[in-house]
């Protein structure tokens, strides 16, 4: 069902969005081209999570648009899946029963979503875990499990909240291989919000810095680098390129000393 | 793809079958109450008190089977009328719950009046509600009263200590509203609210015999209150010991449900009662 759902363009104009008094986004500009992946980085608290709240249809902002197509979209939730820090999997269903549940809310049959979560779940290497409940796998695994959700969202337009900020750095780096693959595969609009630099520079086509809260896009970063890419290449010249720039940025900024 | 996480076995399989070794470890506690029983009776039979005054243990017992069908007919009815009680309680407890943490408003209003009617000791309305309604309703009215108040207060904190995490990402995906509340939010809350049910039926046994003692015409409540005004003291035990007995089964009966409805909590694999 992925192949039906359309990959389109994201873009945010001039998002202005105040919660409690406080200015969190202060008009904010992105764009995010179809089937790019672009990764927005910046000093935590700056308001990204709540930037991808407003894009996924969540929230709405005090002023500014929304646009997929180029269309202000006012009815887009739904249409955008969000995968958060925390796996966000129901304890109470296993980890196919969690799986399936986007075909299942897409209007795809009992059988066909079942297959299509087994399918998905093997490739993510969880195959043989479809009857676990959440809590008996590890946290790397039941973030493939998350993962493997939303893929199978129906969507191919992906917010990505941090979505490894709380594995451990081995599991980490194997779940951007995941995510990578997958991507590769797909090719779904994504906009990863990370602070992880290296994350962002393996995985994204362009890296956008976000400025201390209220939050502006305050410099971007282009990563014209072949894939596949591996841990490996982080060493290499042309990664560690970027990703000074995008250190400068910070700085500049005022978030990094 | 790379190659997938492998966990060990031992991490990935559930504790559930090594029943027997726990209870052998129990066991020198279970023996506490049974050694307790034979203090008692020792007693008796050392200071030899009037048999109205302290029956033995083995008086207790003799009567509880000479006295059976009697006994019977009076369990049955403290057992409908906890049992209706605690029934409302749990459904329009559940209900007020949903109401309270739906609305931030109504919970401000109608929150306090549920915890003041707490402070109102139940011995003291008992028997105004028994002069207002017919016996049986009355047991059941105060059965409810104090089963009512857990299953809002663990309702309540349920549903609000939801993870919102949760819900938002099933929304993206597409979820309504209202698939989001019934299959997200009340099945998140279900472990914090089966806590206050697991009070609740407790409760609502003590509940109905306080309104037997106050005014009825059956229940173990009424037999106990009237044996010991007989001093027919080892019948009263009887009573007593079987109101224990129906509170622990109540007790059993809510958690044998938490277990079938959250299978999770027990089991790191789906049970195969639960295969489809």
């Amino acid at each position: 069902m992925s192949e039906a759902a359309p990959s389109s363009s994201i873009e945010a104009r001039a998002l202005t969005l105040a919660l409690g008094g406080t200015p969190v986004l202060d008009g904010l500009d992105l764009r995010v081209a179809e089937g790019e992946f672009v990764a927005l980085v910046g000093p935590s608290g700056c308001g990204k999570s709540t930037l991808l709240s407003v894009l996924a249809g969540l929230a709405e902002p005090d002023a500014g648009d929304v646009l997929i197509d180029g269309r202000a979209a006012p009815g887009r939730l739904g249409h955008l899946t969000l995968m958060p820090q925390s796996d966000a999997l129901m304890p109470w269903r296993t980890v196919l029963g969690n799986v399936r549940v986007g075909p299942l809310l897409g209007g795809a049959s009992e059988e066909d979503a079942t297959a299509a979560a087994r399918r998905t779940l093997a490739r993510f290497g969880l195959g043989g875990f479809e009857d676990h409940y959440p809590h008996a796998l590890s946290g790397g695994m039941r973030q493939r499990a998350a993962l493997a959700r939303t893929m199978l969202g129906g969507t191919r337009m992906w917010l990505l909240d941090e979505p490894f900020g709380a594995l451990d750095a081995l599991t980490r780096a194997d779940l951007r291989g995941v995510l990578a693959e997958t991507w590769m595969r797909d090719r779904p609009t994504t906009l990863l919000v990370t602070h992880d630099l290296d994350e962002a520079v393996l995985l994204a086509d362009r890296v956008l810095v976000c400025g201390p809260r209220p939050a502006r896009v305050v410099g971007e970063v282009a990563i014209g680098l072949p894939r596949p890419r591996t841990l490996d290449d982080l060493v290499d010249p042309a990664f560690s390129v970027p990703r000074a720039e995008i250190l400068s940025i910070l700085r500049s900024t005022g978030a990094l000393a | 793809m790379s190659t997938a996480e492998r966990l060990p076995a031992a991490s990935v399989e559930a504790p559930s079958a090594p029943r027997r070794g726990a209870v052998l470890r129990r066991s020198p506690l279970a023996l506490l109450p049974l050694s307790g029983l034979l203090a008692w009776q020792m007693i008796v039979w050392i200071a030899a008190p009037r048999e109205w005054l302290l029956p033995s243990p083995a008086d207790v017992a003799e009567v509880m089977w000479s006295d059976r069908g009697r006994l019977w007919f009076h369990a049955q009815a403290t057992i409908a009328e906890s049992a209706v009680g605690f029934a409302l309680a749990a459904v329009l407890g559940m209900a007020l719950a949903m109401v309270i943490a739906g609305s931030p408003a109504v919970g401000r209003a109608v929150y306090p009046w549920v915890v003041a009617s707490q402070a109102i000791p139940i011995l003291a309305v008992a028997p105004l509600v028994a002069i207002w309604l017919n016996y049986g309703t009355a047991q059941v009215m105060v059965a409810f009263v104090v089963a009512f108040f857990p299953v809002v207060v663990t309702g309540v904190d349920g549903l609000r200590g939801v993870d919102p995490a949760l819900g938002r990402a099933m929304r993206t995906l597409g979820a309504s509203r209202w698939w989001t509340y019934r299959r997200v939010t009340l099945p998140a809350a279900l472990p914090t609210l089966f806590s206050g049910l697991r009070m609740s039926a407790v409760f609502a046994v003590t509940g109905a015999v306080v309104a037997e003692y106050v005014g009825a015409d059956r229940g173990l409540g009424y037999l106990s209150e009237f044996s010991t005004a007989e001093f027919r003291t080892a019948r009263s035990f009887a009573a007593i010991v079987l109101l224990a007995l129906i509170g622990l089964a109540f007790f059993g009966a809510v958690s044998l449900a938490e277990r079938i409805a959250l299978p999770h909590r027990r089991h790191s694999v789906r049970p195969t009662w639960r295969r489809s």
